[in-house]
């Protein structure tokens, strides 16, 4: 009974205490309850949140680029395993395609910069083999509008991951034999893949993939080298705004992060409902 | 066909790898060249020796922290789940535990930023050790919370029955059986870790350099060349526990 | 837990106040600071952002401090704002030794510290080098309009610049109207970090719209700003269609620029170090043929300056080290392109004779024009209000429209 209450005293004081204090003293400081240069209670800095078109845009930035990058990283390894799953289990490919593990964010998008960019190795072969003539004449593939650098590298960061775990699933649900019998009674491939291999599949990483869909929503290291100012993601507009040159914006930095926590309560708690359902009908 | 697709990904895989080696060992590699046009050299290396004294302490405390942290975590988070997986509140403390671990790490470390320059903690390694166990430990008890599952209590309980002691559950039969998940979750905390950059760059104020510290700062300067060794240094021990891990963890997919 | 912590939080936002043992400090001979400092550790913060700059403070003046006082100098990065924030919330906690002993800061920084009480001073005259800074110029001794009242001491002086390369553009732009022709010639090879040195370049720019000189000169003035930054905002938003990116964009750094201007993706770069030039061409960065220019309507020249936080648990090795480095040695040594380039705070008749004669030769420059060359077009910093806005109203103004 003691190791029980001792276990979930240590559990609440280090995996919950930490965020509700942060929490609640971030919810303080964005109503200028808390803070050096507060001047006492006030709506403002929320106010100004809500006017300030850059929070929006962050908004709907980091939910396009986390849900462009999911179903991209989805659909690519959904592919791979169904075309290639035999090749895949091969001892030395598993271990390759282990490798992307061993790049951190960080490495990845320094790793872009130097690939994708108007000077970029890639650049600089399409010039080499005559594609093109000049820097300028060739896309813009980071910093760009359409956050393509942004999607492409955590996509290859996030497929990789997916694919192992697919492969597992597809082990653990017996894909293999499933399949065999399928054929057995006549199922043509298409259906095979679309309705036996597929939802067993999906079933399986649905709330995987929810999680991930949180991880990139708040993803900071490669929007930060490869994004731009405007719009930005919402972990660099966080912390741009707790960087940046105006004091008074600190009350604002400390709004936009407890609508922040608010955002990931609900999305975690509805993500925790489907996977208990998913989990249910399993 | 299946052969050009999987080398073609395999490439890409290995490129990464490949490049920031060939970035390290040239001297200058500019715009247009699409090879370095002077002599490799180990010149940015060699300048590394000057300074070498950094280097080797910024790669010590990426290890130390990362290992401290992957110990403290798996530990900690093990001993937990195997509580909590049978509370009568399971579902809650799965709940909460997601929190954490699906916040962004960097803007954690400005919630938790106040409560540690109250506790003297930021610009510490102590902080810094402190600040990844909370947000690694959630994701430990996650991890190890499937692993409870119904046959290993039921073994746990025919031990207890045939008049086991706790220790001897303990040691005897659960730390064997769970050797191979422990493992995979140190590994995989070790690398949150060792990768970690917002979360160290908040709390440690920049004054705890580990090496993903100093890839952002030779980014920042334009280094390319002793960014990519920093990147470098910072890859390739994940790399040597991956083969470590595939040699004699993974060995059954 | 939480309730504990919010008595700490309402407990934490007294101000820090001037507590005994440091008036104490500075009552105190240099010798006794210096030999209080032996065997301690100063944790610096400053601007991390130059490879030859993170060399001359790393290969240095660490091994040198501590050869010479057994001061162990700790340096991270961070800069402006992030020192501001690291020094607002430990005042916000209420913690009584900061984390930082030292940091490199200057206008807007130095303005925003002053603001939440986070220095220590009046510390400078009790610096035996002190003797030897020219607090007299008006671009030493005052920091965007503010007398610096001993409370950050000067360290280097430096003049923005234009950087291009003589054999791409051997006629560089050097009014705002031949910006705006080359701009439309040359499009996509011009930009403006968005950090301090690009913001530098818009208030040359404002003065230069304001009618030059003098013209904000004085306290903030809200109405001019209103007034020049509109006119400013439309000189760039008509022209941004012909900047890299279409001025969509705009780099983060002067590094970054600095290498797509290697690279050939930009025929234009600058730098808040007027012998920046020199100093790139010597580490092979830059080409033989890039030079240095200023407008003529004249780019901001300003000092860089070295501040304590009121709080700093090593508030004598902090200036020691200070001291060490405004030390003629050291600045002789920053001041030589091949180390760093960086403008010397010094006077040079107050100086020791036999330093006199050396520093005339180090200053000798090869691609960056002399800085007697460009002093007539020096403008001074306006107040750091004008600094402040400009970082928010670019970006509103100009990046998200």
């Amino acid at each position: 009974m003691l190791k029980r209450n001792l276990t979930v005293l240590f559990f609440l004081s280090f995996a919950v205490a930490p965020l509700a204090s942060g929490f609640v003293y971030a919810g303080l400081y964005s109503f200028g309850v808390i803070g050096a240069l507060s001047t006492g209670f006030t709506f403002n800095h929320w106010a100004a949140l809500f006017e300030d078109q850059g929070f929006w845009s962050a908004l709907a930035l980091s939910m396009g680029v986390a849900l462009f990058t999911l179903l991209l990283s989805l659909g690519l390894s959904l592919t791979l395993l169904l075309s290639l799953q035999r090749e895949l289990e091969q001892r030395v490919n598993y271990f390759l395609l282990h490798l992307p593990l061993a790049l951190s964010s960080l490495v990845a998008a320094f790793l872009s910069f130097q690939w994708l960019g108007n000077t970029g190795m890639l650049a600089r072969w399409a010039i080499h083999l005559g594609l093109f003539e000049k820097s300028q004449d060739f896309p813009e593939l980071i910093n760009d509008a359409h956050y393509f650098g942004v999607i492409f590298t955590l996509t290859l960061l996030t497929f990789p991951i997916f694919t192992l775990l697919l492969l597992r699933f597809y082990q653990a649900e017996n894909l293999s034999s499933l399949s065999q019998v399928a054929a057995t009674l006549g199922a043509s491939s298409k259906d095979i893949i679309f309705r036996v291999q597929l939802p067993a599949l999906l079933r399986r990483i649905t709330p995987t993939a929810l999680l991930y869909f949180v991880f990139l929503f708040g993803a900071y290291e490669v929007p930060l080298l490869l994004g731009r100012q405007s719009p930005m993601m919402w972990s660099v507009y966080v912390s741009q705004k707790f960087k940046k040159f105006n004091l008074s914006d600190l009350p604002i930095a400390y709004s936009s992060t407890v609508l922040y926590t608010l955002f990931i309560l609900l999305l975690v708690g509805w993500f925790w409902n489907k996977a208990a359902v998913s989990k249910a009908e399993q | 066909m299946k052969k050009v697709i999987l080398a073609v990904l395999f490439a890409l895989f290995i490129l990464p790898f490949g490049y920031l080696v060939l970035l390290s060992v040239a001297s200058s590699w500019r715009f247009p060249e699409v090879f370095p046009s002077q002599n490799l050299s180990l010149i940015h290396w060699a300048s590394l020796s000057r300074t070498g004294v950094d280097w080797l302490s910024s790669l010590a405390t990426s290890a130390l922290v990362a290992g401290v942290v992957g110990c403290l975590s798996t530990t900690a988070g093990f001993l937990s789940s195997h509580v909590l997986s049978i509370h009568s509140s399971r579902k809650l403390w799965i709940t909460l535990a997601y929190f954490p671990y699906a916040f962004s790490p960097v803007i954690y470390a400005y919630c938790l930023s106040f409560m540690f320059n109250v506790l003297d903690l930021t610009g510490t390694l102590g902080g810094v050790l402190i600040a990844q166990f909370i947000l690694t430990y959630p994701f430990a008890v996650l991890f190890f919370f499937n692993h409870f599952d119904q046959q290993l209590r039921e073994m746990e309980a025919l031990a207890r029955t045939l008049g086991s002691s706790t220790t001897v559950v303990f040691w005897k039969i659960l730390l064997p059986i769970s050797k191979h998940t422990l493992l995979i979750c140190f590994f995989q905390v070790f690398l949150i870790s060792w990768f970690d950059y917002g979360l160290t760059s908040v709390i440690g104020l920049g004054q705890v350099k580990t090496l993903s510290i100093m890839v952002y700062q030779y980014i920042g300067e334009a280094n390319i060349h002793v960014a990519a060794i920093a990147a470098c240094l910072l890859s390739f021990p994940p790399l040597v526990l991956l083969w470590f891990n595939h040699q004699f963890v993974f060995k059954k997919v | 837990m939480t309730l504990g912590l919010l008595m700490m939080v309402l407990n934490g936002c007294n101000h820090p106040s001037k507590t005994g043992i440091e008036t104490d400090l500075l009552d105190l001979p240099f010798e006794t600071i210096t030999s209080k400092a032996q065997n301690t550790t100063v944790h610096m913060m400053m601007w991390q952002g130059d490879p030859l700059i993170n060399q001359y403070m790393s290969d240095w003046v660490v091994p040198e401090v501590k050869s010479r006082f057994n001061i162990d100098l700790q340096i991270a990065p961070g800069q402006g704002t992030e020192i501001v924030k690291v020094l607002l919330s430990e005042i916000e906690a209420g913690k009584k030794n900061s984390n930082l002993d030292l940091c490199w800061i200057n206008g807007e920084t130095f303005f925003q510290l002053r603001q939440i009480q986070a220095l220590f001073g009046p510390f400078t005259a009790r610096l035996p080098n002190a003797q030897y800074i020219d607090f007299q110029n008006p671009f030493i001794g005052i920091d965007f309009q503010q007398p610096v009242d001993g409370y950050e001491c000067p360290w280097g002086n430096v003049q923005l610049a234009l950087i291009c390369d003589s054999l791409r553009t051997p006629n560089p732009p050097l009014t705002m109207d031949e910006l705006e022709k080359w701009w439309r010639k040359n499009p996509g090879k011009f930009t403006i970090p968005y950090e301090f040195t690009g913001m530098t370049l818009l208030k040359s720019w404002m003065i230069a719209l304001a009618g030059g000189g003098n013209a904000l000169d004085g306290p903030f003035d809200q109405k001019k700003y209103a007034m020049l930054s509109a006119k400013l905002w439309e000189f760039i938003n008509r022209n941004k269609r012909y900047f890299w990116r279409k001025g969509e964009t705009f780099p983060e750094s002067v590094a970054a620029m600095h290498t797509m201007f290697v690279n050939q993706e930009l025929d234009l770069t600058m730098s808040n170090n007027d012998s920046e030039v020199d100093n790139k061409i010597q580490q092979n960065i830059f080409p033989t043929t890039a030079k240095s220019f200023v407008l003529k309507s004249g780019t901001i020249q300003n000092s860089h300056f070295l501040g304590i936080p009121a709080q700093a648990a090593n508030k004598a090795g902090a200036m020691t080290v200070i001291n060490f480095l405004i030390s003629p040695e050291a600045q002789l040594r920053k001041l030589n392109p091949k180390v760093w380039g960086d403008g010397s705070v010094l006077a040079m008749d107050k100086l020791p004779a036999e330093f006199q004669a050396q520093f005339l030769e180090v200053s000798k420059r090869k691609n960056s024009t002399m800085r007697a060359t460009i002093q007539p077009f020096a403008l001074k910093e306006p107040a750091p209000e004008y600094m402040v806005r400009l970082y928010e109203d670019f970006r509103k103004k100009v990046i998200e429209q």
